[in-house]
């Protein structure tokens, strides 16, 4: 029954995606976010939904169709660093230690979403597309975390959310869902349609249950985080700490014993076995970087046994911190940070680390040309702050989880690029003056 | 079930964004993203003066 209603609307799509290249290119973003062989279970499951949609945006664009216009393709800082750090990862699956199972396919992975992102300057050149990129991706990765939020209601509670194996465990499906979260509120303060507006209403708490329904306390903290910088970005400041108070009490009152206890072991997280293991893979990652500092030891190196075996006792970025011995061998770097170094070096490390620090910056100048423009395209510094929330959250959740190479953020920091460049735009044609 | 609906309704209103996103496309003057429309800010307005009181 599923796999037919996805095949009827699949088929209803076509014809619009064959008419014009924005809507093939965001039914290619939406097909690999919304990661549909995990909600079908027939014949749907296996049809190869991206690389369909992938391969209609490219043939749509050499042919040109597609009702306005298209940028051609320009490059800016973002791409620059994307291509760079793509680039680089090629270099790092090619000289990777042998026998990393997933070396070519996370290779494969990044590349992919850097092409997605760097199309996104072709395709997305107006407020409308903008717009609907980011009702695409709202829209996607919301519909993940729905379904939790109501059986964590209904459940009074007990729900345990584990979400789809495309994004991992509990902690990375949290992190998804909290990057959703300002893409909601953004919606909610911009749509125009009550009705509309009502809908990402609902979603907000829903989804921030979902988030809770995971028990992670990553995302305790990350929820945390990205609720305060939504709040002090938010021009109804008050409306927002009563719906957050009510939010916290709803939880405290919902959440199950078992729930309170884990959150609380937040604060003695320094004697946690989880976190013991944690700065044993950093240590390990950060000595394959110390041996291999250009192009690291490969994709998920860290996770090789023979590889972990061979670096555990190795000189690294950690000697100060002292761990009891562990029998552990092979495990996951749980931190974008020393993720990216031990498979990509420190090369690797500089260049992630300038993707996202280009991201606070890109967010600095929209701001400022917005205060020079004034009111008329205030949504733009509020969709570049709600941007910014959304790649705070995956910093603070993503430092103790291996999510390097997830694409949602790659696709923010492009649309935050792309953003700049429609303000740029906007803010020439006002100090141009008319032709007379 | 509620699984079931919920991805009918992802489906239906993934259409309705591709609908008005081809409306738009047809007619960026006059199209609208229909359900997903923004509010606009009038475009021709002045930024808003600070009037010093006067002495």
């Amino acid at each position: 029954m599923r796999d037919l209603l996805a095949f009827a609307a699949i088929f209803l799509f076509l014809p619009m995606a064959l008419s014009n290249a924005f809507v093939a290119y965001l039914l290619w973003g939406w097909a690999g976010l919304i990661a549909l062989s995990s909600y079908v279970f027939g014949f749907m499951g296996v049809v190869p939904l991206v690389q369909v949609f992938a391969l209609l945006t490219l043939g749509a664009l050499l042919m040109r169709s597609g009702g306005d216009k298209f940028e051609r393709i320009e490059l800016n800082r973002t791409s620059v660093l994307m291509i760079l750090f793509a680039t680089h990862g090629l270099f790092v699956a090619l000289f990777a230690y042998p026998g990393l199972g997933r070396n070519w396919e996370l290779f494969g992975n990044v590349a992919k979403t850097v092409l997605f992102c760097l199309l996104m300057p072709v395709f997305v050149t107006s407020r409308y597309r903008i717009h609907a990129m980011v009702v695409m991706v709202a829209l996607a990765t919301s519909f993940h975390g729905a379904l939790d939020g109501l059986k964590f209601i209904a459940s009074g509670g007990a729900h345990n959310a584990r979400g789809i194996p495309k994004f991992g465990d509990n902690n990375h499906f949290a992190m998804v869902l909290l990057m959703a979260l300002p893409m909601l509120y953004y919606l909610f303060q911009v749509s125009a349609q009550k009705l509309t507006k009502l809908g990402f209403a609902v979603m907000l708490p829903l989804i921030a249950f979902a988030v809770v329904a995971t028990a992670s306390r990553g995302a305790l903290i990350g929820l945390c985080v990205i609720v305060f910088w939504i709040l002090m970005k938010s021009r109804q400041r008050l409306i927002g700490i009563v719906l957050v108070a009510i939010s916290a009490a709803v939880v405290v009152q919902l959440a199950p014993e078992s729930w309170s206890q884990r959150m609380e072991t937040i604060g003695s997280a320094k004697e946690d076995d989880s976190l013991l293991g944690r700065f044993g893979a950093w240590k390990v990652s950060s000595a394959i970087a110390v041996a291999n500092p250009i192009v690291g030891g490969g994709f998920r190196a860290v996770q090789s046994s023979a590889v972990w075996d061979a670096f555990k006792d190795a000189p690294n970025l950690l000697p100060f911190v002292e761990i009891p011995p562990f029998s552990l061998s092979g495990v996951a770097a749980h931190s974008i940070w020393f993720e990216v170094m031990g498979d990509m070096g420190f090369v690797g490390i500089l260049l992630f680390m300038a993707l996202i620090a280009n991201a606070f910056l890109t967010l600095r100048e929209i701001r400022k040309m917005v205060r020079i423009r004034g009111p008329s395209l205030r949504w733009a510094s509020d969709l570049a702050d709600m941007l910014g929330a959304a790649l705070l959250a995956y910093v603070v959740t993503g430092s103790l989880l291996s999510a390097a190479y997830f694409e949602l953020p790659y696709i923010f920091m492009m649309l935050m690029e792309v953003l700049k460049q429609f303000v740029r735009k906007q803010v020439a044609m006002q100090e141009k003056p008319p032709i007379a | 079930m509620t699984e079931a609906l919920l991805l009918f309704a992802q489906l239906v209103l993934f259409g309705l964004l591709l609908r008005g996103v081809w409306r738009m496309s047809r007619n960026p003057k006059n199209g609208s993203l229909g359900i997903f429309s923004y509010t606009e800010v009038d475009e021709s307005a002045p930024a808003p003066v600070k009037h010093k009181k006067a002495r």
